[in-house]
């Protein structure tokens, strides 16, 4: 066993990591500010090891993990997880799954021997997958109700085609459809292994109790790591004409995607504080130019995931169905001015304290530090990079900026939603 | 000054001279969270501009002659802050998230564009395109329509019944000098309450509010109080929405006005006995065990001129509502005939305790809970919150749900999904 020690994070207690000998990694930071601890249990890869045939698999995981045990029933778990008061829930996600869990630090102990049951020895009930499976298919055509959704999910089924980013993570009606128990139970068997495991946890707790805690969990679990390779990703050209989605809505959806860097990438900062500069908050360019002086928007933003493989970067604004026309050009001229040459410094400061100081607000409960170490161990970065990365975005001149615009925001992908009126004149 | 003991420190609150309500509490955090509310919900404006107070609390982020257009946005967020703000029928709340170093700019800035903005013709013909794009985006969604609906059938003839956002028709009304008057009338130190979570010394806060809310109360009204909503006839409306792709259901009760806080907290537990997690009987029966519902959620709501408390389902593609109607009426009619189990209570009343402890992890989260219930004249009631809520015991569950959730008394709505056009 391995033990790290980090001095000078930037968090406020430090963090311990150890490697078990089973190969499963643990980060705990004692943060003594409440009565409470969370835990984040990651897997690698999430969706990224999905087939197209299983689209929405992990998805379907993450619904009926908790749904049966060797040891426990649905019933007996729900009853463990409500008499403690605690919050015990899972998510699919692109990259990982996850497992996420809260309670008083009482409680703690127990709730935790729970998650690890659940992690090594789900059943996936039939009549459960079932439920679930059902369940899933009706999320997807809610989905269908939000123009937003709409817009993003054309977008990247052009941007990411056969690739898992290419999808919601709940998958298509489709795949989802085809789904089964046996594809659950083979799935956990092949890549719920000690070496993919990643747990995160943060609260009132002594690290080296926590250690304990977990050993006793989990340190007889034996598992052989899974061979796995990511997927390819796609290059496909921008389309010629715009996406569209007719809706008859009293909005149209307007939105620009383009394929942008992976979070290892060495542009990532650069394209992180550029997505922060155009549409995260009050005072950002879209919101000041789109919204305050021209009246075009109420939701007007920008979006750019960390995702371990190339992740889609985007801007979009919802606006009255006769501006469609006028906000996709206006939205087009920003995007271009970024391109025509380096942004005035004092732009690039605001946005870089705004993204910092932001960063540092997302780290204010135990179950965001938790996840956000989790992740990043999970991404391969390792929970280091929680240092790292505000170093990476104060060392970034406008010029960094302006070459990573040239490089990932010379094309858009336009995609559109809207009355059929709104959409029929856009070439 | 009072102090009140609150889990972690005491809450100490003042009146200043000006009138100005201060709630504060020292928390030994590198965040500090800044709160004003002020007694200017949508339900104190004139139907005729119904939409002002929401407009109001727009038109205050669009500075005032110290701060002009952006710039308050830009200081609070240029050191990595966060501002927003949100109007509901009773109030209006407007908060800023900055570090240690920057409260006392921040909370100067803040009150400076509350009590002086500049309501210019041109910022609001602005923000009026804003607004329409915000009120057309809610009516692109179907939960948002729905709920105005069962608000109109629940609190016919009384403010409540009316949209926060307002309509095309009465925002176009709307003048710089309307949004001056309901300015002067309601945005005064005597009708606001400001709260401070955090590491800022309370002899140099108390200075900074001197100096930026300055001078002694001024014969200023202050926001009058509202009638109680009339008492409503049950009755089951039914809306069909091209755009929803999934039926909603709807089950609203009112709630008549009460002083007693924990009036709310019983209604919060039948709240949870019924959909508070996967055993929770409506959860249990509709989503578990025969997949009719995505989901379903019950709420308590408390409004100062009284409240309501909700039952919202999601229904399946193919699921007749009728079915479902069934399962709730017979749900909450045994609510009243039978005791809820000894185990039950013991649960939700844990859920609650947690769920608590959980909302009480960040400044903001602790300025938010401060500040409303400052508002509603809880404070005080609230610091008992886990004393009083393990006094809950089966019986007087089932007395609260005889008095106030009798299923033939509901107001209901079903939005049923129609063919895409």
């Amino acid at each position: 066993m391995s033990l790290e020690v980090q001095p000078a994070s930037s968090l406020q207690g430090r963090w311990f990591r150890w490697r078990l000998d089973n190969g499963l990694t643990l980060v705990v930071v004692d943060n003594p500010a409440a009565d409470i601890v969370a835990a984040r249990l990651f897997l690698r890869p999430g969706m990224l090891a999905e087939l197209p045939h299983q689209w929405g698999l992990n998805h379907l995981l993450a619904a009926t993990l908790t749904k049966g045990t060797q040891r426990r029933s649905a019933q007996d778990i729900a009853l463990a997880v409500e008499s403690l008061g605690a919050s015990l829930g899972t998510e699919a996600a692109p990259d990982y799954f996850v497992l996420g869990l809260k309670a008083v630090t009482g409680d703690f102990p127990e709730l935790f021997e729970l998650a690890s049951e659940l992690w090594r020895l789900p059943t996936f009930p039939d009549p459960e997958v079932a439920l679930e499976r059902e369940l899933t298919l009706q999320n997807l055509r809610l989905q269908q109700e939000q123009p937003f959704h709409l817009a993003y999910d054309q977008l990247r089924r052009t941007l990411y085609p056969h690739h898992p980013y290419s999808v919601s993570t709940l998958g298509t009606l489709e795949s989802v459809r085809n789904l089964t128990p046996e594809d659950l139970r083979a799935y956990h068997q092949r890549y719920f292994c000690p070496a993919h495991t990643v747990v995160s946890i943060c609260g009132r707790v002594e690290p080296e109790r926590v250690r304990a805690w977990v050993e006793r969990c989990f340190a007889d679990w034996s598992a052989p790591a899974v061979d796995w390779q990511p997927p390819p990703v796609p290059t496909p050209e921008p389309p010629v004409a715009p996406l569209r989605t007719i809706r008859p809505t009293q909005q149209s959806l307007v939105m620009l995607g383009y394929p942008g860097p992976a979070v290892h990438s060495a542009d990532y900062p650069a394209m992180k504080l550029l997505s922060t500069y155009l549409g995260n908050g009050l005072s950002s360019r879209l919101f000041v130019e789109l919204r305050e002086k021209q009246g075009l928007a109420y939701d007007v933003s920008a979006f750019y995931p960390t995702r371990w493989q190339p992740a889609p970067f985007g801007v979009y604004l919802g606006t009255a169905a006769a501006n469609t026309r006028l906000a996709l050009v206006k939205l087009a001229a920003e995007m271009q001015r970024l391109l025509a040459e380096p942004l005035p410094e004092a732009e690039l400061l605001t946005a870089r304290s705004k993204l910092l100081g932001q960063y540092a607000l997302g780290k204010q409960t135990n179950a965001q530090i938790a996840q956000l170490l989790g992740w990043y161990e999970v991404l391969g970065l390792g929970a280091d990079y929680d240092f790292l990365f505000p170093q990476l975005i104060r060392q970034l001149t406008p010029e960094h900026l302006w070459r990573a615009a040239q490089r990932y925001l010379r094309h858009p992908w336009v995609s559109l939603v809207g009355p059929a009126t709104a959409l029929a004149d856009i070439g | 000054m009072s102090e009140l003991v609150y889990p972690n420190a005491p809450v100490h609150t003042i009146t200043l001279t000006n009138g100005l309500q201060v709630v504060y509490h020292y928390q030994p955090t590198a965040v500090v969270a800044i709160e004003f509310w002020v007694r200017a919900g949508a339900a104190v404006e004139p139907a005729v501009y119904n939409g002002l107070a929401h407009a109001l609390e727009h038109m205050v982020f669009r500075g005032s002659e110290q701060f002009p257009a952006g710039a308050f946005d830009r200081l609070i967020e240029q050191h990595g802050g966060l501002t927003n703000a949100a109007t509901s029928q009773d109030y209006a709340h407007y908060y800023v998230l900055t570090s240690l170093d920057h409260w006392r700019e921040s909370l100067m800035a803040l009150a400076d564009v509350l009590l002086r903005p500049d309501l210019a013709a041109e910022a609001w013909e602005q923000e009026q395109a804003v607004i329409a794009e915000e009120l057309r985006q809610a009516q692109d969604h179907p939960d948002w329509v729905g709920q105005q609906v069962i608000y109109q059938h629940c609190y016919p003839d009384h403010p409540y019944g009316r949209p926060i956002l307002g309509t095309d028709e009465t925002l176009a009304r709307i003048t710089p000098a309307v949004l001056q008057q309901f300015h002067r009338q309601y945005y005064h130190p005597g009708n606001m309450v400001v709260v401070v979570v955090g590491a800022v010394p309370w002899e140099q806060l108390l200075a900074v509010l001197e100096e930026v809310c300055p001078g002694s109360q001024e014969t200023q009204a202050t926001t009058p109080r509202l009638a109680a909503p009339p008492w409503v006839q049950p009755v089951y409306r039914q809306l069909v929405w091209p755009q929803a792709e999934q039926g909603r259901l709807w089950w609203v009760w009112q709630v008549p006005e009460t002083q007693d806080a924990a009036t709310g907290w019983g209604l919060d537990l039948l709240a949870a006995i019924l959909t508070g997690g996967r055993l929770a009987r409506l959860t249990q029966r509709l989503r578990e065990e025969w997949g009719w519902v995505q989901d379903i959620d019950a709420c308590y709501q408390h409004q100062l001129a009284g409240g309501h408390w909700q039952l919202t389902a999601w229904l399946n593609e193919g699921v007749c509502p009728e079915q479902v109607q069934e399962v709730i009426a017979a749900e909450m009619l045994a609510l009243q005939h039978h005791p809820v189990s000894p185990d039950e209570l013991r649960r939700a009343k844990r859920q609650l305790l947690h769920a608590y402890t959980f909302a009480m992890e960040t400044p903001q989260q602790m300025a938010q809970l401060y500040g409303y219930y400052h508002y509603v004249g809880w404070l005080e009631q609230g610091m008992q919150y886990r004393d009083r809520l393990s006094q809950f015991d089966p019986e007087s569950l089932q007395q609260l749900a005889c008095r106030y959730l009798h299923p033939e008394q509901a107001v209901r709505l079903w939005l049923q999904p129609g063919v895409a056009v």
